[in-house]
Parts: C-alpha cells; sequence; structure tokens
C-alpha cells in the first residue's frame, strides 16, 4: 500500500512539476557620465580634438546587461557597434577624436538578457569650421615573414622598430604589426596584430604568441578607394581621416597581401593610419616591405 | 580484432555449466515464428507470412537487454544504425536504417501514430517510457507504398502495453554513473469482460544525471562544464472496448527535458536545449462494411528553447536564444477485408500536416532572425494481399500516392550584424510548393516447408525536402546556408530478396540482400560566395540541391541459437555499399562532382552480438556492438573511427514481486569521438530495483 502510494505521489509530481512563477522586469537605465573629464552633452570640437564620453548603465531586474548599442552617425552615414556584456553594472568610458564630418552623433543603448532595451541618449558633436588638417608621420618597414633567417616579423608603431621573435617578446607592450604566411587556411602573406587568433603553429616555442602576456590588438579595412598614387600623394592627415572606422568594426587581419593595396588601421591604444603593400616576396622565409602614415605623435 | 577476441573468449567463459533445464522456453524459436505482427501490412499477420524483412523485440529481451534508452534496444535488429554518441546525455540519437543515412529517412510510430516530425523529421526518442513498451516491431527497407514519407529506409513501430488485470502497476528507481537518478511509476487497470470495458494506464518517468565533459581532457578549457540532463514526462492512456464493435483509445503525453550542452560562460544553465513535448492521440478501431477499420487523429505540440553561449576564435562573447515551436496533426484511416478466399485487401487514406515556426534571438548583439512555414500531405493507399497454392505462396502488391504541399515560408532578418552574415535586414515570403508522387510495391514469398520461406520484393521510397531546406537561410556548422524553396522529393527504389529459415527447433538463421538506387537526393554545395559571420575565417555559402543518385548494396544475416533452454545466442551482421553513383547538373555549382564518393553516417560493417541467460528468476545478457568506420564528410576526406562496445545485464525477480539489475554498459570503457569531435560517455554503470503488482 505504501508503495502504491508513493507511486501515485510519483505521478503528482510528475505531472504537476515544472511550473514556475513569472518574472517581473523592469527595463534597463543608461545614463551619460556628467563628472569632470567627460563629455555629456552636444558641442563642436576642432578637427582631431579628443573628448572623453562615459556610460553608466544598470539593470532594472536581476537580470544581467549582455549587450551595449553604439551608432554613430557621421553625415548621415551611420556605423554600428555591438558590443557583448555580462554585468548588472555598466561603467563604459570612450576616448573619441573628432573626425572630418561636420555632425556627428552618437546614440548608445543597453540590452539585459531579456532583450529589454534601455531608453537611448545620444551627443551630437559638431566640426568647428575653422579647423586644419594635421601633420602626419612616415616610415617603411621591411618585416621578414616567420621562417625568415634575419628579418623579424614584429613592429611597433609607437617607435617604428622591426622585432624578431626573442625581441618582441621581451617587449611585448611595444608591438602593434605582425607579418606572417598562412599556407594552412589560404590567408597567405598577411599582416595582423598579436591579439589577433594567428595559428600557433606559425610562431611556436617558448617565445611564441600563445605564450605572450600582452598583446596589442589593430584592427585593418582595405582602403578601398584609394589607390597607391593616392597614398604617396598623402601629406597630411586628410585621407588618414577621411578612411578611418570604428575600432570595433575593423578586421584583425590584412590577408592575402600584394604589392600596391592601402589598408587603414587603428589600434586598441588610438594609434590610426594607412599603409601601402610596396612589395612582397617570397613565402614563409619571405618578406614584406610597407609603407606606413600615421598621425603625427 | 584483439578486442572481438576478448569478448568472444568472455562470451565463451559465459556459465554454460550452470544451465538448467527448463521447459517453458524449449518452442521459444517456433513460436516466434507465429507472433503476430501489425506494421509490415497495417493488418495482423504472423511474422512467418509476411514478405519482408521484419523483426520484433519483444517484452522478454526488452528487460534482458541492457539499455539507457529505446533506441539502444534497436541494435538487436541488423540493419539499424543507432547513433547516440553522448549517451543519455544526447539529445537526439540518429537512427539510420538500411544502408541510408538520416533519421528522416526512416519513419517512426508509436503505436501506429508517427512519430517523426514533419519539420525535420527527427524523432524524440526520450518521451517514451520504457516500462510503458510491450514490443518493437522493425521492417527494413522502403514501404512508401504503405506509410508515405519517411519511409525510405524502414519502419519501426513502438507498441506499448495495454493492463491485463483489474489493477496493476510498477515502481522503479535506478542509480547510476554520473550521478544519474532515475525514477519511473506505472498504475493501470482493466475493467474489460467478454471484450467489453474500460481500460486505462498512467505512468511518468523522472531522471536527471550530472553528465561529464564532451571535450577530450586534452581541449578542455575553463569554459567546458560537464553536460547534464533533467527530464520528467508522463504519458495517460484510456480507452473502452464495445465488444465485436471495436474500441477507442484516447493518449495524453508529456514530456519535459533539459539537456545540457558542456559550455558555461556566464549564464547559469550555460548552453542548454530544452524541450517540452505535449500530445493528444486517439484511435478507433472498428468494423465497417464487413471490414476492419482503424482511425487514428493526433495532435503534437514541441516547444524547443536552446541557449547557446560561445566564444568566438577572438574570444567575443555570444549569447544566443533559439526558440522552435513545432506543430503537428493529421487523421490516418485504413480499411482492410477479406474481398475474395485468396484476397486480403487493404485500403487508406492520410492527411498530415505540420507547421515549423520560430526565433533566433541574439542577447549580445541586435541581430533577430524570425522564420515559420507549413508542410501538407496528403496520401491514399491500396494493397492487396493474395495466397495461392494452400498459403504457399503469398503475393503483396501495393499502390500509394502523395501530394505534399510546401507554404506560408516566409523569414525576416532585423537588424544583422557579422554574428549572423547578413548584411542587411529584409523579409521574405517564400513561392509555395508542390509535390506529387506514386509508390507502388511488389513482394512475393513462397514457403518452402513451414519453417523455410524465401521472398523477393520491389518497393519504393519516397521523401518530401526538410521545411529548413526549402525556407531558412542562415549559419550553419558548415557555413552559410541559402534557403531553396524548389527541392524537389528524393525517392528510391529497392530490390531485395531475403529469407528465414528454421533450421532446428533450436536454430534459426534470416537474412536479405538488397539492392537501391536512390534519385535527387539531397546535397549542399558552395556556391562560390563567402560570409564574414564574425569569425577570423570567411563562411562558405551552400545551398542544398537534388543532385545526387545514389547506389545501395546490401545484405544482412541474423542468427538466433537456443544453446539450450536456459541460453540464447543473437548475432547480427549487416554489410552496406552506399555510394554516389552520379553527381551534378547543378546551376549553381557544375563544376562540384561527388560521384563515387560514400554516403556519410553508413558505416560499411556492422555485427551485433548477445549470449542471454536465463535461470529461473535470474537472467544475465552480454553483448557486443561493432560499429566500422563512416565518412564524416561527404568530400570523403575525413573518416570516423570505427569503435566496439560490449554492453552487460544480470537482473533477479524475487517473489514475483521485485526484480533488482545491474547494467554495464561500454564494459571495455571504450571512449570513441564522434563527428563533432567529443567523446562518449565510456563505461556506464547502472543499478535498479523495481516492484510490480
Amino acid at each position: 500500500m505504501i508503495l502504491r502510494t508513493l507511486a501515485l505521489t510519483a505521478l503528482a509530481f510528475f505531472i504537476f512539476n515544472g511550473c514556475k512563477p513569472e518574472t517581473n522586469y523592469a527595463n534597463p537605465d543608461i545614463r551619460f557620465v556628467a563628472g569632470p573629464g567627460f563629455l555629456s552633452q552636444d558641442t563642436v570640437l576642432m578637427l582631431n580634438d579628443t573628448v572623453n564620453i562615459g556610460i553608466i548603465a544598470d539593470t532594472g531586474s536581476d537580470q544581467e546587461l549582455t549587450h551595449l548599442h553604439i551608432s554613430i552617425n557621421r553625415d548621415s552615414v551611420e556605423s554600428k557597434i555591438d558590443t557583448a556584456l555580462f554585468t548588472k553594472h555598466l561603467e563604459y568610458s570612450r576616448i573619441i577624436v573628432k573626425g572630418i564630418a561636420a555632425s556627428e552623433t552618437w546614440t548608445f543603448y543597453v540590452r539585459d538578457r531579456a532583450r529589454r532595451k534601455s531608453e537611448e541618449i545620444s551627443l551630437t558633436l559638431g566640426l568647428d569650421k575653422s579647423s586644419q588638417y594635421g601633420k602626419i608621420d612616415s616610415l617603411t618597414l621591411v618585416l621578414g615573414a616567420q621562417d625568415h633567417p634575419e628579418k623579424g616579423s614584429f613592429a611597433s608603431l609607437a617607435n617604428g622598430k622591426v622585432y624578431n621573435t626573442s625581441d618582441a617578446f621581451a617587449d611585448q607592450g611595444r608591438i602593434h604589426l605582425v607579418y606572417y604566411y598562412d599556407p594552412v587556411t589560404g590567408d597567405q602573406n598577411t599582416v595582423a596584430s598579436p591579439g589577433a587568433n594567428i595559428d600557433g603553429s606559425i610562431f611556436n616555442g617558448p617565445e611564441g604568441l600563445s605564450n605572450w602576456s600582452v598583446k596589442n590588438t589593430t584592427r585593418f579595412n582595405p582602403a578601398g578607394n584609394l589607390t597607391a598614387a593616392d597614398f604617396d600623394r598623402c601629406r597630411n592627415d586628410s585621407l588618414l581621416l577621411t578612411n578611418t572606422f570604428d575600432f570595433e568594426t575593423g578586421k584583425r587581419k590584412a590577408k592575402t597581401l600584394t604589392p600596391g593595396q592601402v589598408y587603414s588601421f587603428v589600434t586598441d591604444s588610438g594609434i590610426m593610419g594607412l599603409f601601402k603593400v610596396n612589395s612582397v616576396t617570397g613565402k614563409q622565409d619571405g618578406t614584406i616591405s610597407l609603407t606606413v602614415k600615421m598621425k603625427k605623435k | 580484432m584483439t578486442r572481438i577476441l576478448k569478448v568472444a573468449f568472455l562470451i565463451l567463459a559465459f556459465p554454460i555449466a550452470a544451465i538448467a533445464q527448463e521447459n517453458d522456453t524449449v518452442t521459444k524459436l517456433r513460436v516466434s515464428l507465429e507472433e503476430v505482427v501489425v506494421t509490415a501490412t497495417r493488418t495482423e499477420r504472423r511474422l512467418q507470412d509476411i514478405a519482408a524483412r521484419v523483426s520484433v523485440i519483444n517484452r522478454d529481451e526488452i528487460e534482458q537487454i541492457p539499455f539507457s534508452n529505446i533506441d539502444d534496444l534497436l541494435k538487436l535488429s541488423a540493419n539499424v544504425n543507432v547513433n547516440r554518441s553522448w549517451g543519455i546525455f544526447s539529445k537526439n540519437s540518429s537512427v539510420t536504417m538500411h544502408g541510408l543515412p538520416g533519421s528522416a529517412r526512416t519513419l517512426v510510430l508509436a503505436d501506429g501514430f508517427p512519430k517523426n516530425k514533419i519539420g525535420g523529421g527527427s524523432v524524440n526518442w526520450h518521451n517514451i517510457n520504457p516500462d510503458n513498451l510491450e514490443r518493437i516491431e522493425v521492417i527494413q527497407g522502403p514501404a512508401s507504398a504503405l506509410y508515405g514519407n519517411n519511409a525510405m529506409g524502414g519502419v519501426i513501430n513502438l507498441i506499448s502495453r495495454k493492463p491485463a488485470k483489474p489493477f496493476e502497476g510498477s515502481l522503479k528507481v535506478l542509480y547510476g554513473s554520473y550521478n544519474t537518478l532515475g525514477t519511473s511509476a506505472r498504475i493501470g487497470g482493466s475493467q474489460v469482460k467478454d471484450h467489453q470495458g474500460l481500460y486505462w494506464s498512467v505512468d511518468g518517468f523522472y531522471r536527471k544525471g550530472d553528465g561529464y565533459y564532451l571535450d577530450p581532457p586534452e581541449f578542455l578549457d575553463p569554459t567546458d562544464v560537464k553536460t547534464y540532463l533533467k527530464e520528467y514526462g508522463t504519458n495517460i492512456m484510456t480507452g473502452y472496448a464495445f465488444g465485436k464493435a471495436g474500441s477507442v483509445d484516447l493518449y495524453l503525453d508529456y514530456y519535459n527535458e533539459l539537456r545540457g550542452a558542456g559550455r558555461q560562460i556566464h549564464v547559469e544553465g550555460g548552453s542548454f536545449e530544452a524541450t517540452v513535448t505535449s500530445s493528444v492521440r486517439t484511435k478507433y478501431s472498428g468494423r465497417l462494411a464487413g471490414g476492419d477499420l482503424s482511425v487514428l487523429a493526433w495532435y503534437m505540440n514541441e516547444d524547443y528553447h536552446g541557449q547557446k553561449e560561445s566564444l568566438n576564435e577572438t574570444n567575443e562573447y555570444r549569447l544566443l536564444d533559439s526558440y522552435t515551436l513545432k506543430q503537428d496533426q493529421g487523421v490516418w484511416t485504413s480499411w482492410s477485408k477479406k474481398i475474395l478466399p485468396d484476397h486480403h485487401l487493404t485500403a487508406g487514406t492520410e492527411w498530415k500536416s505540420g507547421s515549423v515556426s520560430g526565433q533566433d534571438l541574439y542577447a549580445t548583439s541586435t541581430d533577430e532572425i524570425r522564420f515559420g512555414s507549413r508542410m501538407d500531405i496528403a496520401g491514399v493507399f491500396v494493397q492487396d494481399e493474395i495466397s495461392f497454392r494452400n498459403e504457399k505462396l503469398r503475393a503483396v502488391a501495393g499502390l500509394r500516392a502523395d501530394w505534399s504541399r510546401f507554404h506560408d515560408g516566409f523569414q525576416t532578418i532585423n537588424e544583422p550584424t557579422s554574428v549572423t552574415g547578413f548584411t542587411e535586414g529584409f523579409s521574405e515570403n517564400f513561392d509555395p510548393n508542390r509535390w506529387f508522387a506514386l509508390s507502388p510495391k511488389l513482394s512475393l514469398q513462397y514457403s518452402f516447408t513451414p519453417v523455410i520461406k524465401a521472398y523477393i520484393a520491389a518497393g519504393t521510397g519516397y521523401i518530401p525536402p526538410d521545411l529548413k531546406d526549402l525556407s531558412q537561410t542562415g549559419k550553419i556548422n558548415k557555413g552559410f546556408r541559402l534557403a531553396n524553396p524548389n527541392l524537389k522529393p528524393e525517392t528510391l527504389i529497392n530490390y531485395e530478396t531475403g529469407y528465414s529459415w528454421l533450421i532446428t527447433e533450436r536454430l534459426k538463421m534470416s537474412g536479405s540482400y538488397y539492392y537501391s538506387v536512390g534519385y535527387n537526393f539531397q546535397y549542399m554545395i558552395g556556391t562560390g560566395d563567402s560570409i564574414d559571420t564574425g569569425g577570423s575565417s570567411l563562411k562558405p555559402v551552400l545551398v542544398s540541391e537534388n543532385l545526387a543518385r545514389v547506389r545501395i548494396l546490401g545484405a544482412d544475416l541474423t542468427v538466433r541459437w537456443m544453446i539450450s533452454p536456459s541460453l540464447i545466442l543473437d548475432g547480427g551482421y549487416s554489410w552496406n555499399d552506399s555510394k554516389i553513383v552520379k553527381f551534378g547538373n547543378s546551376e549553381i555549382n557544375p563544376e562540384k562532382d561527388l560521384t563515387g564518393k560514400y554516403m556519410i553516417e553508413v558505416s560499411p560493417n556492422q555485427f551485433y552480438s548477445g549470449l542471454t541467460f536465463r535461470h529461473r528468476n535470474l537472467s544475465a545478457n552480454l553483448n557486443a556492438n561493432y560499429v566500422g568506420h563512416q565518412w564524416f564528410d561527404d568530400e570523403n576526406t575525413i573518416l570516423l573511427d570505427d569503435y566496439f562496445v560490449v554492453n552487460f545485464r544480470i537482473s533477479q525477480t524475487f517473489r514475483k514481486h521485485y526484480r533488482i539489475w545491474f547494467d554495464i554498459q561500454n564494459l571495455l570503457n571504450n571512449v570513441y569521438i564522434d563527428r563533432k569531435g567529443q567523446v562518449s560517455p565510456g563505461r556506464y554503470l547502472t543499478a535498479g530495483v523495481q516492484f510490480l503488482w
């Protein structure tokens, strides 16, 4: 009898188990940081002026914030940046360098795990018409691929030096560019950065990239409208500003490089510029020659 | 091979000396020929009268064979390939037959009701309580002349128990590896007297387990967690018998499952798949115009939620919620009558309809994908079973016509980013499509003696395109799939011969040989374009097309040898050579050619052997299952290893009411890697106790 009762109880459990109470949510909250050093309202800036925008967001429930969305409207051309999160409280800041758009509007919102959306907050940066273009630095880098017997594969945009693997390992924080030849994926002649997902077999050993503790990331976009001649004529930062992009929207690798190609780049530390491929020779033991133009430090 | 010898030794070392005399099983083999099956012809026929390859797994075997899921039992049938690489932690298993890949090409029935969902054709094997199962009928080879779509490789019918006593029931508790705890209860009763009265049963089951790591130890990272499992369900059946007028059955089923996928980054529960399935089914069996009438009607609702957490190659976090609702309904009728002394006519109509709708919502980006589509299938069939020469020669001729219609297909993409690969939002309504198929069948069987029979058969298989391929564009594992609403059905013609021979009262052997040609088999090909889906490399754009003619040569052999009344040896071997013999005519990529490549998911060699010992209330079973290598990819560049698994069960019944058992699955702890590079659970132990009344 006891077992029969148990069986009936078990059946009742199977049938009625699974009812969960609904959770009530409030939408997340978002606001600009209004403190010193942060811009929180519309303003007019000179070209290349730098401002800091801060965002604070909080979830309205027990659900974490999972998504920060930024849309930038530059003279009616829109770009978007989506960042994955997982936090109940977000403090986010971003350094913005005023570009060439006469007007750029930055709009932010967050969403939580349940896709509840905060209100959208935005501010507009106007361009002071008296602005002038800035000066640029130019340098030429000759890098060797991973098996080149002499030339290093790593370069710093901070000091313009080329490093071999040992020296680069010892000075990881300065490395912004890596050149290698990838025969496996078909990427072939590639310029990337230590923060890219580079196959561990390419720079292996104890000083190989998988053992680096600091990995700077540089992102790239083809400067599709620029010819090599345009690049060569570049004497100020106008072309750099015209062809730059928001860091998050760039690619981590510039692949299958061939002479004459021009790429725009931005580092995670804010260095922006263009490079042109002068020449490429060989494969794993080959070399690449680049001319780099970037904003004058 | 060494391991096979080890197992042979184990089998031989089994305690043959303990064999005792028991007369109740001596004539079991002969009796098995008299066993009545319903699936092969949709009429009740003795096993020996069926001109097809049919096997039955009965209640006795279900209790003796070590298993964790019902589909494990199908390994007893030669030429059924069961792929459940995570054991009980697998959400789906792939059950394929007759040298054909793809679960959708095998029709699975539960008490005659289809279990394959119209959307995808998959079957959830978890929502059937094994304690509620009376027997499994397995029909090898195409049966579309009788069952229409899905029945291309064969038909599996899971037949549930009906209560026999005024009040009966059972309560079971089990505990197994990976902290797996399960319980199951069943009560029922029958007040049927003189074929009239009420019968009913209610059963429920619950199982949970901590699981194990799916990645091999050398690839574990901090986001790897154990896969886990929590499931429960209930099935309610009630029926009323009206005497000779027939009966009505009503089934209500509910099932809820949650299965972890082995990855957790931030969210509680990590990646998981959760499904709630409910269905109502009703069946009327009665008399009409002097014949037997059967009417089945059903509605099934499956609500799926998948939560997927991932990091891409550059450690960018993704959190995706996928919701899919599948709804199937249908009405099947079948009428059967002996119209002339030697003719038995069966005819019927079928209608079923299914829809898939859902959405993929990214919590970490703006992407939203919504989709939906529907398919209706209507069929009529007629079949004549004719016997000649004093029933020594039997013929079955059948013909079925099917109309399928795809409609209401749409897909909407909102605010896409590179995460989903769409460059801009859009909304698309797909053009409807419809197909017609005729599926004939002819088989002849000759009984040379009461114990030797042979048959030859020609049959056809048919399956319309899957709703996903017709109407869902998006990222898949291999690349980026484009929907193709212009797909056509796949068809197959099968020629087969087979035999069954009761060599002695203790030795039975049966086998079949077949040659099949499949037309318009679907394959995915690259368009030559590629799409950025946020990873470090571009994904190829793929589209399904009806491109291949395939050829399957196969044979299987099963042997049952009753060594003594207490000891039975079962063996089964199947061989398949499943190849693409013609490929091409693609407008998108005419260069692609897979001619000569083998079909994936088909093992050329498969072997099963089991030794069952029964003495009084003690029973034990030791069995071994070998599955040969299979190709991983259509291009035949990666070959999956073969694997070999040995299982053992011992059980004892006390005072007719109590039963205990102990299972060891994968006794040799042979851990193998599946198609996704994930490991099997290895040795799996279960012990349980059951109380029956």
